[in-house]
């Protein structure tokens, strides 16, 4: 009986892995597919030339380049944001905070992660209005609000991230640097901190993704279908998710809605571009801090 | 024993409670400076806990309530180190403590040697780091055997070269008591024999108090020999 259940696990775990890897290999195949008639420069320079685009600046219409370029200073900008206070509440949880303020502030981190994006967005959306009415007339929704926004909506992943991957450290790392005379700030910095950088990693790359998918938020706050690069913080901005939102709900004739598989494509090599560089960045200061 | 200079440790009515539970009951004990005094007992009674008490490392641990007096002579000054308002970094970079599982930081050998000299920001003049790096090595016995490799991970040594670093660690902040957690329990007859050797030459510059379960260890290496049993300490 022990060995039937046994192998009965076994089973299910390999169907299980199975299963989601053909999710993902029929996802992605999919969008590869549909895409494949209109992988070209085309897709992301229009009729702009790309040398013209890429070191003039020149405007892209018809393009993806505005999006992309939108959506990589939307996501650093949203995580860069979100990041230091993430990870502050997350060690502040983790080894700071105790008893019935830690049980408190847990529960209300994990409420604030299960808020739906659309009423994070409605949330900017209402705070655009009050700034615009109350602070200056030339407040709109802008990039800016819109990162705003999306790094409320992963502080969440960041603070929850970080204490667990410090909460989850043996309790003889804890003792180490004390024993030799490090104060608590020391050995969080200098030792509890690095040993979690790969938990820590997890709730960034969890974040970058969150914001790079998100449409709900940016389309409430400050994504628009043609603006351009955004020109500053404070100005509206084109976006992948956005545009593919945009072009499978209103497309005129199929090359459009291929164009938005197109978007699809590149959206998701966007990510794995920001995912990438977040784990090379991990890796080299965890390189610098273990030194060899 | 003169009791104004040879005494490095005083407990007088030392009592440790977590909770409810009282794991230490009224303690008065003397420790001899330069000398290696063992404690020894049945699992459980609080051994391990008597050490952290005199590093205070317990408060990191949380849970517990103190009781009693607990004086170490550090710079020559007799200081009661739970009301004389000593700083903790400063106490504890007095009272080293070696643990009794190795446990090197995730980061290269020289490193974690250096690592108590980066705490106090002594890392600027390079030479001067790598000198002393050098003596505690050698200190260790460990030089020879890691020279070629310290930028190396430290995670990559046996489990003696580890605990020899971990003492090397340990020293560089220049301890006056060394509390040693059995340094030796998960160690082969081999490396256990390179340590003891290493702690009976640590005496000459270090008061050193260990926990041990080896009877014949006790017997080879210790000065002073104390048991805690039902929370007292008794001299052997």
């Amino acid at each position: 009986m022990r060995v039937a259940g046994q192998r009965a696990i076994t089973a299910w775990s390999w169907i299980s892995s199975l299963l989601l890897t053909g999710s993902v290999v029929t996802v992605v195949g999919f969008v590869l597919i549909k895409s494949l008639p209109v992988l070209h420069w085309r897709l992301i320079f229009g009729r702009t030339p790309p040398l013209e685009a890429l070191w003039r600046w020149a405007p892209v219409t018809g393009g993806l380049w505005p999006a992309i370029g939108g959506t990589f200073f939307l996501v650093i900008t949203a995580v860069g944001l979100a990041l230091p206070f993430g990870l502050g509440a997350g060690i502040y949880l983790a080894d700071c905070a105790d008893g019935r303020l830690k049980r408190g502030l847990t529960l209300l981190f994990d409420v604030l992660a299960g808020v739906p994006s659309i009423v994070v967005g409605l949330f900017g959306f209402s705070l655009t209005i009050f700034l615009h009415r109350y602070l200056s007339a030339r407040i709109y929704p802008s990039l800016l609000i819109s990162a705003l926004a999306l790094a409320f909506l992963v502080l969440p992943y960041l603070i929850r991230g970080t204490q667990e991957a410090l909460e989850n450290l043996p309790n003889a790392l804890r003792l180490i640097a004390p024993a030799l005379g490090a104060t608590r700030m020391q050995n969080i910095f200098r030792v509890l901190v690095p040993k979690a950088l790969d938990g820590i990693a997890g709730g960034v790359l969890l974040s970058i993704g969150r914001c790079a998918e998100d449409t709900a938020v940016i389309m409430l706050t400050g994504a628009v279908a043609s603006a351009g690069l955004p020109k500053s913080l404070l100005g509206s901005f084109e976006a992948l998710p956005f545009y593919i939102y945009y072009i499978s709900s209103q497309y005129r004739d199929p090359q459009e809605l291929q164009q938005g598989y197109g978007a699809a494509l590149i959206l998701l090599l966007v990510c794995a571009v920001l995912l990438a560089t977040s784990l090379i960045l991990k890796n080299l200061l965890a390189r610098r801090v273990r030194g060899w | 024993m003169n009791p104004n200079t040879d005494c490095k440790i005083r407990l007088t009515d030392l009592s440790f409670y977590y909770g409810p539970r009282r794991i230490l009951d009224r303690i008065n004990a003397s420790f001899s400076e330069h000398a290696l005094t063992t404690i020894i007992g049945p699992s459980g009674q609080g051994k391990s806990t008597l050490l952290t008490i005199l590093n205070r490392l317990w408060e990191e641990i949380g849970g517990g309530r103190i009781q009693g007096k607990v004086e170490i002579r550090l710079d020559g000054h007799m200081v009661d180190i739970y009301r004389d308002l000593h700083p903790l970094d400063r106490l504890r970079r007095k009272v080293g403590m070696v643990f009794q599982e190795p446990n090197p930081l995730p980061m290269s050998i020289y490193k974690n040697v250096a690592f108590p000299l980066k705490l106090i920001g002594a890392t600027k003049d390079w030479h001067a780091v790598e000198a002393k790096v050098q003596s505690a090595l050698s200190q260790t016995f460990l030089w020879n055997e890691v020279k070629d490799r310290l930028h190396h991970d430290a995670r990559t040594l046996s489990g003696g070269q580890q605990q020899r670093l971990c003492i090397a660690r340990a020293l560089m902040a220049q301890p006056e008591v060394l509390l040693l957690d059995e340094p030796t329990a998960s160690l082969d007859a081999r490396a256990a024999e390179v340590i003891e050797e290493l702690l009976t030459r640590l005496k000459s510059t270090c008061t050193l108090i260990m926990v041990s379960h080896y009877l014949e260890q006790v017997r080879r290496v210790a000065d002073q020999v104390m048991e805690l049993t039902h929370g007292r300490l008794n001299h052997q």
